[in-house]
């Protein structure tokens, strides 16, 4: 296999040289410069959702460097002023959904969300709490995993983590709009579904819509336990 | 506006105390890199996380993931037992299935209030005292074949190692087996026969560099998940799966071609697949010509099996037939995995020499997506295999009967070794019924429901004069034990364990056995040390030191160059290199292949008037063989509680069954009752039992029946009959 | 395609496409349960059970809101309270702005008051006939003076070579034709990009899924000019070399489906299209594929992911459909007018079609217009034509009100206040006047109108269209909405109009298409350009009608 064309761009200031068909996300990290991402790793194909890796490349409207592919002389705009204050209004966006508690952060303390909103110190959410009013529901009905739809932000981990990864295809979205949500098989409960409980989804899902459940103590008393 | 505190955002959440131990998953051959989060203070594993291993890049599955709870069940066992004297003559502690028609509840793991009255605590002094002391008199009474072991595929390499050196050594024996008897013995056996290597030329992710794949006799979507979304991958991206089985397996919807043969017709269907590919020269002559012995016997042997004759021994179209022969042959790179169905017949290593042949034939060896793969079960098979705990053979397949071999362990152990090849865990139990074999040790063994023909397997287990069991659980083989022996979990303990890729990778201790329980590494030694051959190691580092030493394929490996995550061997620089993902590429340990045609033959019991079923036994996603870990376990207990018969809508049509009704199954040998599933996924005549529920043990039903050279037990063919249990 | 057909083949049969029937088709077609429940769960033709036996659908934009007010639906309930039969739900924009407020019975649009509505939804008897009109009018853009000499223009180019191709590109560079279904891409290069691009088959696409409030002249142009589409697509299979075109097309044009149906069959049968179209060595034909519905399928991509059976959500840009379409392969995707107008582009040349124009503009346009106009509909006029001409033409504004604001280009486009009146129509004049001639969708709004509550209807629009793909638009244009709610129920939050030129801003630069993009415009339109009318309302929280 031939080597791909070496093509260089700037972002930050600093140069980086990367093949052809690298994403400016990709080339950014090369260069030491940590995008803030949510709907992106790179163990799933990128799909640009979230918006928060946007970046200023020139144009008329910024660029979401994890689908962008970088082309040779081009000069990115990763960290100005501009580029964080979107960055921020979409986390308030998201956070003003939000459930008051993430289960994803009470139980292993890695709520990517919330981990945005500390690193652009957001003080203040200036819409109404959409989560307030009966929230979008749970679902305990699996037997390893919560969902806390009211924590979900339609990211698209756990549906390219099941279909995609693990390749189980239980997972899609359904609806539209602000009230478009994840759902299993033709919308059942979790636990109705054709879900085999690899928890990929749970892995992936970077806030708590998707957690584990404890671990529940294990048959003590049943059969007779021994001493 | 929203109420919103920046600072309530960082919870004081539990993690913040949590321990991460990088590890491993204890169940399959694919053996995934996680990293279990530990609460020290309460000794409790919290979670699991995927690491970014080479097989598994951080993917697991429902078993890795959530079915490590096993390890904290209180029914672990705490303390030495020994069984009470008002408890003999040895007989069954509890019932198989409780009888009296009508619904059954599930049954779960065995009672423990059935059959811990029949023991009573002990210190590990007398424990181990009266352990080693009956199996020395029975040694120095009757001579070392009158004793046997059972090694774990589950344990480490380091105890693997240790218990047929203490076999071998301490018992004067070569009585020594594990469960890959029951799994790849066949396939093993056929691999060592042609190219002089029971292990596997590519690993599973090569796949992503065939044109096509053949995954015959194997269920890896349930069975080697991981490994599964790997061969979905490969499919996506264009690989052409070949799917063979007679039970239609998930990975089949992945297929481009699908076929479902009838049962056991397997050399028939190969030996078909290659009479096209010579006719139609879809072969690689300069393979052959460089690499390959018995070309001229094998072509002739196959030209007797045309499409059309194929057609009638396989149920298939005989274009099917010709379609897969030539998809297979015209691929530049073509990769065969397989499993139970190839290997659990009574022509179990024909199968295999089949799969073997079709690779060499088309030179599909040696090559990037080419090989041939062996789906290992148990996550140290391979390696358990390989630290010798076989009856023919040393650490790394050196041959019992070769007196330079038996020289070299000589002066390796210090101690003069048998030359009398052994006894395998089918035999042993016969030798137990028949009463040459008197004394027994087992670790990690629970032949009880993984042998076939359980009823007979409790005759043998009563007939022994002296049985130790070291487990971690008190399981079905336990109840005819005279001294049972809490042992370590995969969790507690430090050691290597090899994969289905041939790698070699280190799992950590993240708990702290329960009670009493100790390491098993450390009781080999105590009971070889009373046993009167000295045992003694710093660490079990040491211990795998010195079973690197003796082998060619571990001895460039150490704990330092396996770090966290481990080399494929053989590894010729462990510095720089991360081993070979590739074998064979020049040429085969035995030089060149050497191809032995296979006839197709009748299986040993086949349906008749009486029993009109095939009876196919296997395994499900959420549950390992014999249940004693995954009944245990929270989450996979919930999702399959019970066992079932799958049946097909034809057969449960004709006796009036529906989805979720009881049926008795019974066979030559005994009967069970359960539930039935009907199932299109089944052929019409055959039906499936999981293996894993003891209350209604599929190895009731299943023939002893054994393959003449792997000496692996038919347990994909034998003949049923089901009926309708009125309630 | 093929999944989304049966899908609406299962919902017209039965009233429904429940879990049983997904389940089969899951299995017939080997497509997992989670795809199919994707598809059902986004696309609003889809109902997981029966509905009663009349649905009512009632349209909420901008003109109908204006004509009909906002009690409409309303109405229409009340009236049928009893009636056990009949449901009624309010809907985007029906493409009837003309007939405002526009309503429709189980697809059939109807006219009229609440009453009449409510009486001919309850009542046993059919549903008026939705027949195509049987005196198609004359267009000055159409070439043919009868039926005899159509598709001549194929005729005389189809078996050309090459440099025929070249020449008839540069006619359509030289007309300086722009997308007329709001992008305003340059016709000519996106013709020839597609040529020059790599990848087969090609396909040549139609975007006949205008669903902006407000616009109405592609469904006029499909009833009486199907055959100038028809003809237009064909010559783009014979310039880039695709053999297979496909119209996607708004479910609510059933009278205009049928019209463009009988067409095809009528070009087929006179050898326009087909397998060697006219005896020359190219083949062509066509295949209408009906949206299951939504405004976002008017977005070229969502369009394209539509066509692929998946939900149909924008995808990310670059790559463009010209080198990476449908199947990810070249595709050609023009408006309906856009192609209509390419016959007689070709017919009498670019000079010809320049002459058209007014004031150094070039060509004719079809204007839609509706609002406070008593002869709403579609005016085909030359390029150039000023608003205020146009408003002339339509007798001016009714009931002899003053022009008091327009929405130049329908819902998307920044609404201008009249002073602007004389601006000419055309994309660059519009821009320079601070808006945009969009899908060239006129409304005109009157004096005494409640501004902020037309601007927010058309913000309401995008919010309710919105796929929800991407976090600005899907949450942003929801929240967007709550704050002026909140703020004219007399609860507005600080700094209210700063902060929603932030969020506007966030909107524009970070959505993934057009939607986002510009689902906030009309309210800031309105903050700009009328700050008496619109500022006091936000800022003291002083309490205007729903």
């Amino acid at each position: 296999m031939s080597a791909a064309k070496r093509i260089k761009v700037t972002i930050d200031g600093i140069e980086v040289s990367v093949p052809e068909g690298t994403s400016i996300w990709d080339a950014a990290r090369q260069a030491g410069i940590d995008i803030p991402v949510l709907c992106h790793s790179p163990r799933l194909r990128p799909v640009g959702v979230c918006r928060m890796c946007v970046v200023d490349i020139g144009q008329r409207v910024m660029a979401a460097s994890c689908v962008r592919l970088c082309e040779d002389g081009m000069k990115v705009d990763a960290s100005s002023p501009k580029v964080q204050k979107h960055r921020k209004m979409l986390t308030q966006l998201l956070l003003s959904d939000y459930p008051e508690k993430s289960q994803r952060e009470l139980k292993t303390g890695d709520d990517q969300l919330l981990a945005l909103a500390r690193r652009f110190g957001i003080e203040r959410i200036p819409f109404a709490d959409g989560a307030a009013t009966g929230g979008r529901g749970s679902d305990s009905s699996s037997p390893v995993i919560d969902v806390d739809h009211q924590a979900c932000i339609l990211c698209d981990k756990c549906l390219r983590g099941c279909n995609e990864l693990q390749h189980n295809d239980v997972i899609t979205r359904t609806g539209k709009g602000y009230t478009a949500r994840i759902a299993f098989d033709l919308n059942a409960p979790m636990g109705d579904s054709t879900c085999v409980s690899c928890g990929e989804c749970m892995a992936v899902c970077p806030t708590g819509a998707l957690t584990n459940k404890p671990v529940a103590p294990v048959g003590a008393g049943r059969r007779g336990a021994n001493r | 506006m929203k109420a919103f505190r920046l600072d309530d955002t960082k919870s004081a959440s539990a993690t913040a105390a949590l321990k991460q131990v990088d590890s491993l998953c204890p169940y399959c051959g694919v053996g995934c890199a996680l990293t279990f989060s530990v609460d020290e203070a309460s000794n409790r594993i919290v979670d699991v996380k995927g690491r970014d291993g080479a097989a598994n890049a951080e993917r697991l599955c429902v078993k890795g993931r959530y079915g490590f709870d096993y390890a904290m069940h209180p029914q672990r066992l705490t303390q030495p037992l020994i069984r009470k004297p008002g408890s003999y003559p040895k007989g069954p502690l509890s019932a198989i299935s409780k009888s009296g028609g009508g619904a059954r509840k599930p049954g779960g793991s065995f009672d423990y209030d059935e059959v811990l009255p029949h023991f009573r605590e002990a210190s590990w002094d007398e424990a181990l005292d009266l352990a080693a002391g009956r199996l020395k008199e029975i040694r120095d009474a009757r001579g070392g074949d009158a004793l046997a072991g059972f090694g774990s595929a589950k344990g480490s390499n380091e105890e693997a190692y240790l218990f047929q050196k203490l076999v071998r050594a301490a018992f004067g024996t070569n009585n020594v087996d594990h469960c890959t008897r029951l799994c790849h013995a066949s396939s093993v056996a056929a691999l060592l026969e042609g190219i002089g290597s029971g292990a596997v030329t590519n690993v599973v992710r090569d796949i992503e560099r065939a044109d096509v794949a053949i995954v015959t006799g194997c269920n890896p979507t349930d069975n080697h998940p991981v490994a599964a979304t790997f061969m979905k991958d490969a499919a996506g991206q264009g690989t052409k799966l070949i799917v063979i089985n007679p039970r239609r397996p998930q990975i089949a919807d992945f297929a481009a071609m699908y076929l479902q043969p009838n049962p056991g017709s397997d050399v028939a269907l190969y030996n078909g697949m290659m009479q096209v590919m010579i006719a139609e020269d879809l072969i690689d002559r300069d393979f052959i010509a460089r690499r390959v012995d018995g070309f001229d016997e094998l072509r002739e042997i196959v030209s007797h099996y045309s499409p059309e004759r194929v057609a009638k021994l396989t149920g298939l179209p005989a274009q099917d037939i010709v379609d897969a022969a030539r998809l297979f042959g015209r691929a530049k790179a073509a990769m065969i995995f397989w499993g139970m169905g190839i290997s659990q017949h009574t022509f179990g290593t024909d199968n295999a020499r089949c799969l073997i042949a079709l690779a060499m034939i088309t030179g599909n060896v040696g090559r990037p997506g080419t090989g041939l793969h062996p789906l290992r079960g148990q996550n140290n098979v391979q390696g358990a295999s390989d630290a010798g705990l076989i009856p023919m053979v040393y650490p790394d397949y050196q041959s019992v009967k070769d007196p330079k071999i038996q020289t070299k362990f000589e002066k390796y152990w210090g101690v003069k070794l048998s030359p009398k090849i052994g006894l395998t865990v089918t035999e042993i139990m016969g030798a137990a019924l028949a009463g040459s074999v008197k004394g027994m040790y087992m670790m990690g063994e629970n032949p009880f429901l993984s042998d076939p023909d359980i009823n007979k397997v409790r005759k043998a287990l009563s007939a022994l004069e002296f049985l130790v069991v070291q487990d971690i659980f008190l399981t079905e083989t336990a109840e005819f034990a005279d001294v049972v022996l809490p042992a370590s979990s995969f969790m507690e303990k430090a050691g290597t364990y090899t994969n289905t890729d041939r790698r070699v990778q280190i799992g950590r201790p993240a708990l702290t056995p329960p009670g009493a329980a100790r390491q098993d590494w450390e009781l080999i030694c105590e009971i070889s040390n009373r046993m009167g051959y000295p045992m003694k190691y710093a660490s079990v580092e040491a211990v795998f030191d010195e079973f690197a030493a003796c082998t060619e394929e571990y001895k460039t490996l150490n704990y330092e160059h396996l770090g966290s995550y481990g080399k494929w061997y053989p590894c010729f620089d462990p510095k720089t290199s991360p081993g070979e993902r590739i074998v064979f590429g020049d040429a085969f340990p035995c030089g060149k292949a050497k191809l032995v045609p296979a006839q197709i033959s009748a299986p040993n019991e086949s349906p008749d008037r009486d029993y009109p079923f095939v009876l196919n036994t296997g395994r499900v996603l959420s549950h390992w063989h014999t249940g004693s870990m995954t009944r245990r376990s929270h989450a996979l207990d919930t999702i399959e509680p019970e066992a079932f018969v799958e049946m097909h809508p034809d057969d449960a049509a004709a006796l009036r069954l529906r989805d979720g009704d009881w049926a008795r199954v019974a066979s030559r040998r005994g009967e069970i009752q359960l539930r039935v599933r009907v199932r299109d996924r089944v052929s019409p005549g055959a039906v499936f039992i999981p293996m894993h529920f003891r209350e209604a043990a599929a190895n009731v039903l299943t023939n002893p029946a054994i393959d003449p050279i792997g000496k692996i037990p038919t347990f994909k063919f034998c003949a049923v009959r089901v009926t309708r249990l009125e309630s | 395609m093929k999944l989304l057909m049966k899908m609406m083949h299962l919902q017209e049969q039965h009233g429904a496409v429940t879990d049983a029937m997904l389940r089969d088709l899951s299995e017939s077609e080997r497509v997992p349960l989670h795809r199919l429940e994707g598809l059902r769960g986004f696309y609003p033709v889809f109902r997981s059970e029966p509905g009663r036996r009349r649905q009512v659908q009632v349209c909420r934009d901008m003109t109908c809101l204006m004509r009909g007010g906002p009690d409409f639906c309303r109405q229409i309930r009340t009236a049928l309270a009893g009636a056990d039969d009949v449901d009624v739900e309010e809907v985007s924009c029906l493409g009837r702005c003309d007939a405002a407020p526009a309503a429709a019975i189980n697809d059939v649009p109807v006219s009229g008051s609440p009453t009449d509505i409510a009486a001919l939804a309850a009542a046993m008897k059919s549903l008026p006939s939705n027949e195509p009109t049987a005196n198609p009018r004359r267009w000055p853009t159409d070439p043919y003076e009868n039926d005899a000499q159509r598709y001549g223009v194929l005729r005389d180019h189809v078996a050309g070579d090459d440099r025929s191709r070249d020449a008839f590109i540069q006619s359509l560079k030289d007309a300086d034709l722009r997308g007329l279904g709001g992008a305003a891409f340059p016709t000519g290069m996106k013709w020839e990009l597609t040529r020059k691009a790599r990848g087969a088959p090609k396909y040549v696409v139609c975007n006949a899924d205008e669903s902006e409030p407000g616009t109405f002249k592609d469904r006029v142009l499909l009833e009486e000019l199907p055959h100038l589409l028809i003809e237009a697509m064909a010559l783009a299979g014979w310039t880039i070399g695709a053999t297979q075109g496909i119209i996607y097309l708004r479910h609510e044009y059933a009278k205009e489906r049928k019209a463009l149906q009988r067409e095809i069959e009528n070009a087929r049968a006179r050898g326009a299209l087909g397998k060697r179209i006219f005896g020359s060595a190219t083949d062509f034909d066509l295949e209408i594929f009906v949206s299951p519905g939504g405004y976002i399928l008017g977005e070229e991509t969502a369009l394209l992911e539509a066509l692929e059976d998946k939900r149909g959500e924008p995808r990310n840009k670059p790559p463009f459909p010209t080198d990476h379409g449908l199947w990810g392969k070249p595709t050609l995707m023009n408006n309906v007018e856009t192609f209509c107008a390419i016959p007689i582009i070709l017919a009498r040349g670019a000079k010809w079609w320049a002459a058209q124009g007014r004031r150094g503009y070039k060509g004719l346009k079809f204007m839609c217009v509706s609002g406070d106009v008593p002869t709403p509909g579609v005016y085909c006029v030359p390029w150039g034509t000023s608003v205020a001409e146009l408003l002339a033409m339509c007798g001016g504004m009714a009931g002899g009100k003053n022009l008091y604001a327009f929405s130049p280009g329908g819902a998307s486009t920044n609404i201008l206040p009249a002073s602007k009146r004389d601006v000419a129509l055309d994309f660059k004049a519009l821009q320079d006047a601070g808006s945009s001639l969009g899908t060239g969708a006129m409304v005109f709004i009157a004096e005494g109108r409640d501004l902020l509550q037309l601007a927010m209807s058309e913000v309401k629009f995008f919010r309710n269209e919105s796929c929800g793909k991407c976090v600005p638009c899907r949450v942003g244009s929801h929240k967007a909405v709550e704050l002026i709610e909140s703020a004219t129920a007399g609860r507005p939050v600080p700094d209210l109009i700063e902060l929603l030129r932030e969020l506007n801003a966030t909107l524009v630069q970070t959505s993934i298409c057009g939607l986002g993009q510009v689902a906030l415009a009309p309210l800031m339109s309105a903050i700009s350009n009328f700050p008496e009318d619109i500022r006091p309302k936000l800022e003291t929280g002083v309490k205007v009608s729903r």
